[in-house]
């Protein structure tokens, strides 16, 4: 027994395990994957494009030339969707519960939250990544930096506070889920044989808005201080230097945050049953 | 004690919408004083209306809910606060919602628990091939679970359910929807795992049946406690007392009144009387024949169901 419990899977394991079952979930489809997946990549593009449109018109916005804005926007879009690949399965749990079927993770002998991150995982969410890094390569190929150790290294480092941070929210967004979501609406489908599928408004909220909301404030915080320095921009707001090296420690605060909201969240559950 | 629990108690918290803006708060007492032991080996039968707090009592047994009050411990386990090792012990069967892998052939499903549970190569291996003997798996193991009947995903999730070798197997409602054939298979493989690999089953069902069959102790649970605690046997003979006698009169009428009978149910020309399982049923007829004009009349034992509703309504 102890033997097996050594050998039990730890957080990574069990999310690579589980991320491999919904990718092969996704792969049965194969024909409706690739169609969706050229579409989301055709999505992704044309919003980069809408990107070059603006600046066939103007040389500069806020100081920024096209080659810099290519940068930004590239970091940012990479930041966020590779968290939206890594994490996002936490916005599924509400249905989970209503559907009473997060008590089946529950009864696992591996973690909760690393099955929630795998989620309905599937290889769309690569698509957006696509431009993001297009923007990102072709900015920093094409923006006149002054190329240092410490910017090269800034660039991925960027990149890993973003992830960090939004990988955070995200829990912060399970965490969320567990709390508003009332299994017992949930209950006539469990309790009565299942002849109510009730139908609920998968987003209750404008998405685009929610989201604009939760990452676009830290976004500023984490990627905009060392973009500035990347690029050699002066702050506008004029804040310490060290401000743009902050990101780790706020990363690892709001993670310790998110997790402790997150063991609440799960508490509250096993004792409200929603 | 495999099981055991003390003055267990569950208390619902509802938020209920009641105007446009106030939710008012109700609480539902699901499980109250819930006293409850199980041995090793046990073949339990949980039982109970709609509502009685069977399921709720499962997810506390289970490490998905926690008690308001009273203590429980499983396999010597704190079911919440030792989560994962309570998790290897047991198995979960919940009859209305698969843990399989929907569009996965089962195999799949297999292999990740082998993983999750961290089983040894050669028992995973022997399991699943004891399973899939058993449950007639072997033609289904690559087909993708939503192509699956009903009673086959059954036979799939009580294989997922066993592949860990779990000391207990909560099943809960395993028979609902399923068809006389598969309810069969499923029941000669609980009653064999129970047997054979000594396994302690606590089977939840509204099919008295599978009761019938298969359990000698019962639990009957209502309105969030133990209605009842024994052998299938004496709760049979404690309500089963009475039998029942149709009598078909040739006309309509009021209740009949015989010595040693008590009419339960007047429905136009038939009506039923009970009377004491130990009493004479000829004589009770000859009696009723004595005064009243007789078409035909028909003796029915009390089955488990009567009891159990006899129980419930009291
Ligand atoms: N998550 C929940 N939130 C609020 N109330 C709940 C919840 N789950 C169950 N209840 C309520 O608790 C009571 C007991 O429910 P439970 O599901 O345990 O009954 P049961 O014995 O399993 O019934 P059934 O035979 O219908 O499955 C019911 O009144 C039910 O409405
Ligand atoms: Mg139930």
């Amino acid at each position: 027994m102890d033997e097996a419990a050594a050998r039990t899977p730890g957080v990574v394991v069990t999310y690579l395990a589980s991320m491999r079952m919904w990718a092969r979930s996704a792969m049965q489809y194969r024909t409706s994957l690739i169609l969706v997946m050229i579409y989301g990549t055709f999505v992704a593009g044309t919003e980069l494009a809408a990107l070059l449109v603006i600046y066939s018109n103007v040389q500069s916005l806020g100081g920024f030339s096209l080659a810099e804005a290519l940068y930004i926007y590239g970091t940012a879009q990479a930041a966020f969707f590779i968290s939206d690949l890594l994490f996002t399965g936490t916005e599924y749990l509400g249905a989970r519960i209503r559907m009473g079927t997060f008590d089946a993770l529950l009864v696992r002998p591996v973690g909760v939250l690393p099955q929630v991150f795998a989620d309905q995982f599937t290889p769309r969410r690569f698509c957006p990544l696509i431009s993001a890094f297009g923007a990102l390569v072709a900015g920093l190929v094409s923006a006149p930096v002054h190329w240092t150790w410490l910017r090269a290294v800034l660039v991925p480092y960027t990149l890993l506070t973003g992830v960090a941070v939004f990988g955070a929210i995200w829990v912060f967004v399970g965490a969320f889920q567990v709390m508003v979501t009332d299994a017992s609406e949930a209950m006539n489908i469990v309790t009565y044989g299942g002849q109510f599928m009730t139908s609920y408004p998968l987003s209750l909220y404008g998405r685009n808005l929610m989201l604009f909301l939760t990452f676009g404030i830290p976004l500023g915080f984490v990627n905009w201080q060392p973009t500035l320095y990347v690029l050699g921009h002066p702050d506008p707001l004029g804040l310490p230097t060290l401000f743009r090296f902050a990101g780790p420690l706020f990363a690892a605060a709001l993670w310790g945050v998110a997790l402790s909201a997150w063991r609440g969240a799960l508490r509250h559950h096993c004792s409200t049953g929603s | 004690m495999l099981i055991e629990a003390e003055n267990l108690s569950k208390t619902y918290t509802l938020r209920k919408k009641t105007g446009r803006l106030k939710r008012e708060r109700a609480t539902v007492e699901a499980v109250r004083e819930l006293n409850l032991s199980v041995a090793e080996g046990e073949l339990l039968g949980y039982i109970g209306p709609n509502g009685a707090g069977k399921s709720t009592s499962i997810k506390m047994f289970t490490g998905i809910l926690s008690p308001s009050g009273g203590t429980l411990r499983v396999a010597g386990l704190e079911p919440i606060r030792e989560r994962k090792q309570l998790a290897r012990r047991i198995g979960v069967v919940f009859g209305q919602r698969t843990t399989l892998w929907w569009d996965l052939p089962l195999r799949d499903s297999f292999a990740l628990l082998h993983r999750m549970y961290a089983i040894p190569d050669a028992r995973y291996a022997e399991n699943l091939k004891r399973y899939v003997e058993l449950l007639g798996l072997a033609e289904l193991l690559d087909t993708p679970v939503r192509q699956l009947s009903l009673g086959q995903r059954m036979r799939g999730d009580l294989t997922a359910a066993l592949l860990h070798d779990p000391s207990i197997l909560y099943l809960d409602e395993p028979t609902i929807g399923l068809d006389v054939t598969s309810k069969m298979v499923v029941r000669e493989f609980l009653a064999e795992l129970n047997r054979e690999r000594g396994t302690t089953i606590v089977l939840t069902t509204h099919d008295l049946d599978d009761i019938e069959r298969l359990c000698r102790r019962v639990v009957v649970i209502d309105h969030g406690t133990v209605a009842y605690d024994g052998e299938l046997s004496a709760l049979r003979n404690r309500i089963a007392a009475d039998r029942t006698l149709v009598v078909d009169l040739a006309r309509p009428g009021p209740a009949v009144t015989v010595p040693g009978a008590t009419v339960t149910r007047v429905d136009g020309p038939r009506q039923w009387l009970a009377f004491p399982a130990e009493a004479n049923a000829a004589e009770l007829i000859s009696a009723v024949a004595s005064r009243y004009e007789l078409v035909d009349v028909s003796i029915r034992e009390a089955d488990i169901e009567d009891v159990v509703r006899e129980l419930y309504s009291s």
